[in-house]
């Protein structure tokens, strides 16, 4: 729903497959995240609050999980948490859905490395600038990754898993996963997969779950276009940007769109 | 496999049907021979993209573009290396389908300077010729800015590009860009609209003393009729640019101009899911070329002519699996296919941050760009900067949808909150400037095919022999340091400049798709594999066209001077079906 229907406009009905939150049963997260979707931190912009949404449209409950398991995604979802938390301003990773996102790239075409060369011989680089370079597909990459992370943290905290364990410890894993300091089994030397690449590859799937169009189940209740300020796809809005061209630190007050 | 057949014998055959192969289709067919377009890919037009833009389907899956799992390149940073497969798109990244890259492309339609043409004899006659490192193959391309102006020309009124004349006729225009070679006329279009971000550019770079223009762009400001007659709308700057498709068709795009132009002839035949795996010949002449069709089955194309128009890659590709020319020998500098593959140093930028100003990064057009060419080629004086070439500089037009767009100046934690905060301070009041930077030819730097490595039809990949050298370094250094001038004249309430290029080219992490020669032009048979009609010299009915000519590669997007180079090779197609042999 637009907060400003004039600007941008909703002309459209809201689909049937999205449920329809009155205020009183969203205030919280419809306030927290229409205001800040449309201030993105410019003071021209904050000058002009715009009225929060009355309403807010969420979109339907999470798919079942197809690849991960339940500990894998309970992982993933703190992981992903840890890179994008839930603040005061705005939901988190895991409020946007990116766990279900994941899971379904890795469920899919992705997952499979359909748009991957994956015939042999296959040789560990031996210095940068050659990318990936494993026999292994993303999802078998996810499924390695996550096991010795998991390894990683019972034989270092205690027997505990990475959500069970405290933001600080959760950051400590995160940074020597950064710093290529898990072994993950899959490199031999400094320029093969290493804890690095895989988390690399991790940050890059969580931007997409935050910032997709909320088709690839990511980018819930536009949690990442409302953050970033992004309004969506604008053949949504009619092509009405056009006439908007030049009026540039007017604030632009949609609710963002998807294709569909 | 199925049995091979041999088709009707055809006036002329065209491998790949982008902008290279539909203007030679276009025009060819109207001039009355018979044309068979045999194009990779499927169908594909303006209908696919009027259901809306998915960032993640086309600029992070890149559905537009060629499917590596099928075929990729390998890359080796050096002779002594071992050639390793590109396995995800990474670097470059050529379409796959009708139109090719002029669907997907950015749109961003430069000419190239008339120095460009003739790097090597200018370069020696203002510094001597010491000023190129010894192992620095650039060369003349055999052809002068001059000789090709009316084709540039074509080519943008046929495509309908927006922009602002520098020089018409030798008189300098204010407002254009005063660097550029004579044209005879101004572009069809006027400029886009400036971005805020590109006015904001634009007021710092002539506080500097430099000479900011808007770039020209393959995206119609109005609506336009091509003189084929072909019309389009004018653009809605919805701000899905490179990657992606145009949902009304105001992008510059084959599909929308020559192709269906070559169609209306009734003497164009498109055939798609093409595969082309060899061109015949026998006794110094094309005989056709064979090719799987949709359903697997190998068939036989016979042609008068073979015109080559896929992308550079595949065009040197094809030549070598074809065994046609000489290849190309590093280690004697002899042969020519394969010789002088260069691509775009692009390693300096700078980003700006600006509170107060909201930048609307999403709202903006194909190839809208304001720009500065005071730091390109030989624009400035190069003694004692102990290197050659330069960059353009420019505030363009991508990315702007936010999973490419999500950016922190370097520094920033990579995640966590103060992430999360940063990319949200910096995607709406920010602004890149970028340095598209040249690249010159090596000794070393060569196209060949891999020993290892095959694609789906068992065929070898192209390997790429490529890395960044010293003058480019230097050059990418010196333009991050102009960079930080500009950007300190901006008065933005932050911002980081610089130039550097990696240890070794990634050909991991997206760049650029001006990979350039292989299969160059020149004026000299032991040194080019194409005459300036790029005609093979050893072949007189074979054609080569595409950026594979380029000699080398100057610090222009490449597509305006390969839809010039295409209304050339069909002026030398059509002299050649007049007196039959090499033309030069």
């Amino acid at each position: 729903m637009s907060a400003e229907p004039d600007e941008g406009g909703d002309g459209r009905s809201v689909p049937s497959r999205r449920a329809l939150l009155s205020t009183a049963g969203g205030v919280v997260a419809g306030g927290a995240i229409g205001v800040g979707g449309v201030v993105t931190g410019g003071s021209a912009l904050a000058e002009r609050k715009p009225k929060p949404p009355t309403t807010k449209v969420l979109d339907d409950p999470p798919p079942p999980l197809r690849v991960l398991t339940d500990a894998e995604a309970a992982t993933v979802t703190a992981m992903a948490e840890r890179v994008f938390p839930a603040d005061p301003d705005g939901d988190g990773a895991a409020e946007a859905g990116v766990t279900h996102y994941i899971d379904g790239r890795l469920a899919g075409a992705w997952g499979d490395g359909d748009r991957m060369y994956l015939r042999g011989p296959f040789f560990e680089p031996e210095h940068e600038g050659h990318g990936y370079q494993l026999p292994l597909t993303p999802r078998e990459v996810y499924e390695r990754a996550l096991r010795a992370i998991d390894t990683y943290c019972r034989t270092k905290y205690a027997g505990k898993a990475f959500p069970a364990l405290t933001t600080a410890q959760q950051d400590a894993v995160m940074t020597a996963l950064e710093k290529g300091q898990v072994d993950l089994g899959l490199a031999t030397g400094a320029h093969g997969f290493t804890s690095a690449s895989f988390f690399a590859m991790f940050l890059r799937n969580v931007t997409e779950g935050l910032f997709c169009d909320p088709m690839h189940d990511g980018n819930r209740d536009m949690v990442g276009w409302l953050w970033l300020g992004f309004p969506g796809d604008p053949v949504a809005y009619g092509d009405r940007y056009g006439g908007l061209i030049g009026r540039w630190n007017e604030p632009y007050n949609v609710y963002p769109k998807g294709v569909r | 496999m199925a049995g091979r057949t041999t088709l009707p014998k055809v006036d002329v055959v065209c491998v790949g049907v982008g902008w290279a192969g539909g203007i030679m289709a276009a025009e060819l067919a109207k001039a009355g021979l018979s044309v068979v377009g045999l194009e990779r890919g499927g169908p594909r037009g303006v209908e696919d993209f009027a259901h809306g833009h998915d960032e993640l389907r086309y600029a992070v899956d890149r559905e537009l573009m060629q499917n590596v799992a099928s075929e990729t390149w390998t890359l080796r940073h050096d002779v002594n290396d071992r050639a390793l497969p590109i396995r995800r798109l990474g670097s470059f990244a050529p379409a796959y389908g009708v139109g090719g890259s002029g669907v997907s492309w950015a749109g961003q339609t430069w000419r190239f300077n008339p120095r460009d043409f003739e790097i090597r004899s200018r370069t020696i006659a203002r510094y001597g010729a010491g000023a190129i490192p010894a192992d620095m193959t650039i060369q003349d391309w055999g052809i002068t800015y001059d000789d090709l102006e009316p084709y540039y020309d074509k080519f943008e009124y046929m495509a309908g590009i927006s922009g602002k004349a520098g020089n018409i006729k030798g008189t300098k225009v204010p407002g254009g860009n005063p660097f550029e070679g004579p044209r005879s006329r101004d572009f069809p279009l006027p400029p886009l609209i400036e971005s805020y971000a590109g006015s904001v550019f634009r007021e710092a770079a002539a506080k500097v003393g430099y000479k900011p223009f808007p770039g020209p762009a393959g995206a119609l400001s109005k609506p336009y009729t091509n003189p084929d007659g072909m019309s389009r709308p004018g653009c809605t700057y919805c701000g899905f640019t490179g990657h992606f498709g145009c949902h009304i068709g105001a992008k510059s795009d084959p599909t929308l101009t020559v192709i269906p132009t070559a169609q209306k002839t009734g003497r164009f035949e498109l055939r798609t899911n093409a595969q082309v795996i060899e061109i015949l010949h026998d006794g110094g002449r094309a005989t056709g070329v064979r090719y799987y069709d949709a359903s697997g089955a190998v068939r036989d194309q016979p042609a008068d002519v073979v015109v080559l128009t896929a992308f550079t890659l595949n065009n040197c590709r094809l030549l070598l699996l074809s065994k046609m020319g000489k290849p190309y020998d590093p280690a004697t500098g002899e042969g020519v296919i394969g010789r002088n593959y260069c691509y775009q140093s692009d390693g300096a930028g700078a980003m700006a941050y600006f509170k107060d100003k909201d930048f609307k990064p999403y709202m903006v057009a194909c190839g809208s760009a304001i720009a500065i060419d005071d730091l390109n080629g030989d624009n400035f004086d190069h003694t004692g900067l102990g290197f050659i070439g330069g960059g353009l500089i420019k505030v363009g037009s991508n990315p702007t949808t936010p999973i490419n767009a999500v950016l922190a100046p370097p520094g920033t934690p990579t995640w966590g909150l103060e992430w999360k905060k940063a990319i949200r301070k910096h995607y709406a009041h920010s602004l890149i400037i970028g340095a598209q930077g040249e690249s010159p030819a090596y000794r070393g730097h060569y196209l060949s095919l891999d020993p290892n490595y095959r694609d789906a039809y068992g065929l070898p990949l192209v390997r790429i022999t490529f890395d960044w050298e010293p003058n480019e370094r230097k050059m990418v250094a010196y333009l991050g340091e102009k960079l930080k001038e500009i950007a300190t004249a901006m008065n933005p309430d932050s911002f980081v400049a610089g130039g550097v290029l990696a240890e070794h080219y990634d050909g991991n992490s997206y760049q650029s798709t001006h990979n350039t020669g292989g299969v160059i032009m020149g004026a000299d048979p032991r040194t080019s594999a194409v005459n300036n009609y790029l005609q093979m010299w050893d072949f007189p009915n074979t054609f080569v066209v595409g950026a594979s000519a380029f000699p080398q590669n100057a610090g222009y997007n490449p597509t305006g001077t390969v839809g010039a180079l295409a209304y050339r090779a069909v002026d030398g197609v059509l002299r050649y079906r007049k007196n039959p042999g090499p033309l030069a």
